[in-house]
Order: structure tokens, then C-alpha cells, then sequence
């Protein structure tokens, strides 16, 4: 009996250690803008958002490589609601099939032993448009790598200028193609 | 700060591993109890021949490394069925006979649910693992007038609570506690050599209890190589039923059946894992040791023989398995061997236990997974008197497993 306590007394110990590293509650944030927005990004307040967001442990890495398996094994199950939003006034849509295309990751994990970016496609939409300015570009590479190609809707609250400016620059986009193409 | 956090929990660690090796006694038996048995947990392990100390990620984790729990992403109900039949067959002076023995149960269920975390991992399982299935049925004599029947059965199952935590990036620990309930039947009847009983008996039918406890850690330092251990501490079992024997009551006609209340504690001893794992493209290669010193079984009926050796030994068990995961199916297959030596070294061994396993596992709708294991284990052993080669006792036992898991994942 004695030995067990000292068994419990070890668990006990690793456990208040391991606090160093997991986290589980993150601490409460008082909105400071006043407006009725409330962040969802670990980025918009930290600076290294990778310390607060989900990392890429090997296995995950591992699994991700076998599209059949990454969504059983890679996706968190508190991600559902990230995945499913659909539009920016709908509800989550559990309905839909957990097919791992569906689910949007916000970053391509470095596959070990080589480099292949397995979100291809999702890579090819978030290509900045042309015509930024040179403070917007050195803003972006200082942002964590996956917060340019994170694909989850704004918030039904917030003003959707975010979309529709991305929209609006689309659109800019087709139509310098547009005029390329008149001009050849 | 980071340094004394480091130096509390080295010395914590090495108090804990100090007051493991700490003393153990032990008493004896002669019998081939069925506490040894080393079964391996959940199809997909089982179809790596139980190589998964390093590589566990599902709730079979909280029997076999619960630090392995800390893997899981998403809320998981498992439960696995397992069929086994073992055949014994027996030449003894000279008069060969052969026993089947076969059974179908559940080996575990289990649900896992992982917190919501914003950083590293945190997993509480609970779970219920059959622990010791064990059948036997053995007639050393199959003849009509002179019998030696055993049979036995033994039932155990593990009431677990389990938690993983993410301590270091990629780096494990976890622990469960666990309660026993269980039974364990056990009956001999010979043909006694006295003329005075027609038939002669000893039986055990009672109710098993009991405690213990697992700590693991796992951990992969580089993408491609993850090692873990395990210790699991002394499980005490208690024995608590009745007992029955015949006895020669000479001069006063015959036989008597006694019957009478038993209860009795066994102590298994501490066990410690090691277990690693390369994971190239498209294969997990694992590879585990266990080691067990079997001397330390504390056990009412006697653990040394009457020249005082011990008549259990220590083990150490060696595990080696490979799955292949298929690129553009949703299909993996695995494959695997294993060595574990006889606990009881009442025998010589003329052909150590090994065991070879097959398995396949599949995935629907990206949430159901199934797996299927088959696993066959074989030895042989004697007991040859030196100069009386009649006398030899000779047991060869094969058994062969299926094992079913399905895992649901929400």
C-alpha cells in the first residue's frame, strides 16, 4: 500500500509539472475595442501564435501523409466548428460527412522526408493578391506561416469588410487578367 | 525557475524508481498459475505481436501505455471481442492424450476523451480490459480408469482510469489505476492411488479482486523514432471462495468431501517496458521488451520447491512488429513476432513460447475503424527423469487468437 501511495504521490507530482507545457484554459480576455468582435485567433494577440495554437507532433505529421487516416487521426474534435461553418450567419453543419478535404486546415505540415505540400490546392487560393503595399508585406512575414492560409469564416457579429475586401480584390484580379488578355 | 522545475522532477523520478527496486519477498507454488498470462490487448496491437509500447495511440493505450492516450484527438469508443482455442497435447509414461479448449469474449471497451487544450494534450479514458482470460482443459491420461483431469478458468477484469498529458512537445506521461473483479474456477480430478476413494478431487471456486497501477511515458524526440517505457507495479489479487478435497478417512470407511471457505492473497511482481518505434513512410517498425521477475510472486501456495529454489524465474519478453499503411487505400496490414520465456521453471523447455501474428485493419467514413488480428503461440516442454525415460512427461500447447476491435471516433 505503501508503494502505491508513493505511486500516486509521482502521478501527482508529473502531473502539476506537466502544467508547464499543456494548456488547457487559456486566460480570460476583456474585449479592448469595445467593439462586440471577439477574437478567435491566437494570432491576433500573440505574437508567436505557435506557442497558443495546435502544433504538428510527428505522429500527426506521420498520418497526415494517408489522407484516409489524417482526419481519424490529426483533427482535434474540438476543430468541428471551425470546419463546418458555413457562410458567416449559418450554424455549424454537422451533417456533412467528415471528409478530410472539408475540413480547411490552417497549415501543411513539413512531411518527413521530403516536402510535399500535401494542402496543395487550398496553398494555390491563398496566394496574395498583387498590389499590396511594401508595410502590408513586411506585416505578413512577420505573421505566424498559417495565418495567411487559414480559411475559417469571420465571426456572424463582425462586419464583414474582411470578405468582401478579399472579394473586391479578386475581382480587381480577374479583371487585370481581363485586360492583359485584351491587350494580347 | 525551468532548472528547479527540472531538479524536483529528477529527484521525484528517482525517488519513485528507488522505492520500486525497493524489498520484495517471496514465498512458492508449484502450479502454472494463470496470473502469468501475457496476453496481448486490442486487434491492431495484437497483429503486431504486441510491439506497441512506443507507438500505442488508442484506448487499448490505458492497459498497455497509457501515456500512449495522449495521442488521441478525438473522442473514441473501442471495444474488442477476442476467440481463442488452445489444444495441449500430453504423452506421459508413455500414454498420449490430446485437450481443446476454446472460448469467445469481450477483451475491452473503452471510451477516451480528449480536453479541448490550447496547447499539448490532455486525455481522461476510462476503460474495462479482461485482463487474464485463461482456459485450460487438460486430460494427462485418456483412459476411462486411471484419469488426471485439470481444468481451469480464469476470468479477470481491469476497472481502469486513465489519464495522458503532454508534459514536453512530443513527449507523454500517463498512469491509470485500476480495480480487479473476476473469477477463478479450478478443478482436478485424478484417480486417487489409495484403493479407499473411487475418485479423488481439489477444487477452487471463488471470486477475484484486486488493485494495481501503470505509469508510462512516451516520447519522440525526431520525427521518424519514438521510444517509451511502462512500469506497472505489484497487482495484488485476492482469492476469496470456497475449497474442496477429498481425504482418505482410514478406519472409518472411506472418502470424505471437505469443503471450506478460502481466501488468499497473490502478489504479482513489478514489470518494466521499454518499447521503441521507427516510422519510415508507410511503416511503423516497433519494438518492445518486458521484463518480469517472476521470483519476487508473492503466493500462498509456495513459490520455491522443497530444496528451496525458486520455481519461478525471471522473463523477458521480446516483441518485434511492422504495419504497412497503404498510401491510396484505406487499408493497413501488420505482421509480428514475439519471445517470451516460461515464468514456471518447473519444466525444461524443449521449445520456448513464440508467438507470430497477422492483421488488418481498415477505415469507413473517416470515423469507424476495424481491425482483425490473428495470433498463434506454441512450447514445449518436459519433465524428463534422469535414467527413467518412461517417466517423462512431455506437454506441447498451441493456442490460437482472433481478436475483432472496432473504434469509433466522433
Amino acid at each position: 500500500m505503501k508503494k502505491i501511495l508513493w505511486i500516486l504521490l509521482g502521478v501527482f507530482s508529473a502531473v502539476l509539472i506537466a502544467g508547464c507545457y499543456t494548456v488547457i484554459v487559456h486566460p480570460r480576455v476583456e474585449d479592448t475595442d469595445g467593439s462586440s468582435y471577439r477574437t478567435r485567433y491566437c494570432s491576433d494577440c500573440h505574437a508567436s501564435a505557435d506557442f497558443y495554437y495546435w502544433h504538428w507532433p510527428y505522429y500527426d505529421r506521420w498520418y497526415w501523409s494517408y489522407p484516409h487516416w489524417r482526419s481519424y487521426y490529426c483533427y482535434p474534435w474540438w476543430w468541428n466548428d471551425y470546419w463546418y461553418w458555413k457562410g458567416d450567419t449559418s450554424g455549424p453543419t454537422w451533417q456533412e460527412p467528415r471528409y478530410f478535404e472539408e475540413r480547411m486546415r490552417p497549415a501543411t505540415p513539413v512531411l518527413p522526408g521530403g516536402s510535399r505540400d500535401v494542402g496543395e490546392e487550398k496553398k494555390t487560393q491563398k496566394t496574395s493578391p498583387p498590389g499590396q503595399s511594401g508595410a502590408d508585406e513586411k506585416q505578413k512575414s512577420q505573421r505566424p506561416r498559417y495565418f495567411d492560409e487559414r480559411k475559417r469564416p469571420l465571426s456572424p457579429n463582425k462586419p464583414d469588410t474582411e470578405k468582401k475586401q478579399s472579394g473586391k480584390e479578386k475581382g480587381s484580379e480577374k479583371q487585370e487578367k481581363n485586360t492583359e488578355e485584351e491587350k494580347k | 525557475m525551468k532548472a528547479a522545475i527540472m531538479f524536483l522532477s529528477y529527484v521525484l523520478f528517482a525517488l519513485i524508481f528507488v522505492n520500486l527496486f525497493a524489498d520484495v519477498s517471496a514465498p512458492p507454488t508449484n502450479q502454472d498459475l494463470p496470473y502469468l498470462d501475457r496476453s496481448e490487448i486490442g486487434a491492431r496491437w495484437a497483429g503486431m505481436a504486441g510491439a506497441c509500447i512506443a507507438t500505442v495511440d488508442d484506448g487499448s493505450a490505458a492497459w498497455l501505455n497509457p501515456a500512449g492516450l495522449g495521442k488521441i484527438r478525438r473522442i473514441e469508443l473501442v471495444g474488442t471481442l477476442v476467440r481463442s482455442n488452445q489444444d495441449i497435447d500430453v504423452n506421459w509414461f508413455g500414454v498420449k492424450s490430446s485437450s481443446s479448449v476454446g472460448s469467445m469474449r469481450f477483451q475491452n471497451i473503452s471510451i477516451s476523451y480528449p480536453f479541448p487544450t490550447y496547447r499539448g494534450s490532455f486525455v481522461l479514458s476510462g476503460s474495462v480490459v479482461r485482463t487474464i482470460s485463461y482456459d485450460q482443459y487438460l486430460n494427462r491420461f485418456a483412459n476411462p480408469n486411471f484419469h488426471d483431469i485439470e481444468e481451469r478458468k480464469a476470468v479477470v477484469s481491469a476497472w481502469i482510469g486513465a489519464f495522458s498529458v503532454e508534459i514536453l512537445e512530443n513527449t507523454f506521461l500517463g498512469a491509470e489505476l485500476h480495480g480487479y473483479s473476476g473469477m477463478f474456477k479450478s478443478t482436478e480430478s485424478y484417480s486417487p492411488w489409495s484403493n479407499e476413494c473411487e475418485k479423488g478431487v481439489f477444487a477452487q471456486d471463488g471470486d477475484l479482486s484486486g488493485y494495481g497501477a501503470t505509469i508510462g511515458m512516451v516520447s519522440s524526440p525526431y520525427p521518424l523514432f519514438s521510444a517509451g517505457f511502462v512500469v506497472r507495479t505489484p497487482q495484488r489479487i485476492t482469492f476469496k471462495g470456497n475449497e474442496l478435497y477429498t481425504e482418505t478417512d482410514d478406519g472409518h470407511g472411506g472418502c470424505k468431501l471437505w469443503e471450506y471457505p478460502t481466501r488468499y492473497d497473490i502478489d504479482l511482481p513489478y514489470s518494466f517496458g521499454f518499447g521503441m518505434a521507427v516510422t519510415p513512410l508507410g511503416f511503423i517498425l516497433g519494438a518492445d521488451m518486458f521484463y518480469t521477475d517472476w521470483r519476487e510472486l508473492e503466493c500462498p501456495l509456495g513459490t520455491r520447491d522443497s530444496r528451496g529454489n525458486y520455481l519461478y524465474d525471471q522473463t523477458l519478453d521480446i516483441r518485434v512488429g511492422v504495419e504497412y499503411t497503404f498510401p491510396q487505400i484505406p487499408i493497413r496490414l501488420r505482421g509480428g513476432w514475439a519471445y517470451l520465456p516460461q515464468a514456471l521453471n518447473l519444466f525444461d523447455m524443449k521449445k520456448d513460447e513464440n508467438r507470430v501474428s497477422l492483421g488488418f485493419g481498415a477505415i469507413a467514413a473517416s470515423s469507424l475503424s476495424f481491425d482483425l488480428a490473428w495470433i498463434r503461440s506454441s512450447f514445449e516442454r518436459e519433465i524428463a527423469e534422469e535414467g527413467e525415460p518412461d517417466k517423462r512427461y512431455f506437454e506441447k500447447r498451441t493456442t490460437d487468437r482472433a481478436l475483432f476491435s472496432l473504434a469509433y471516433r466522433f
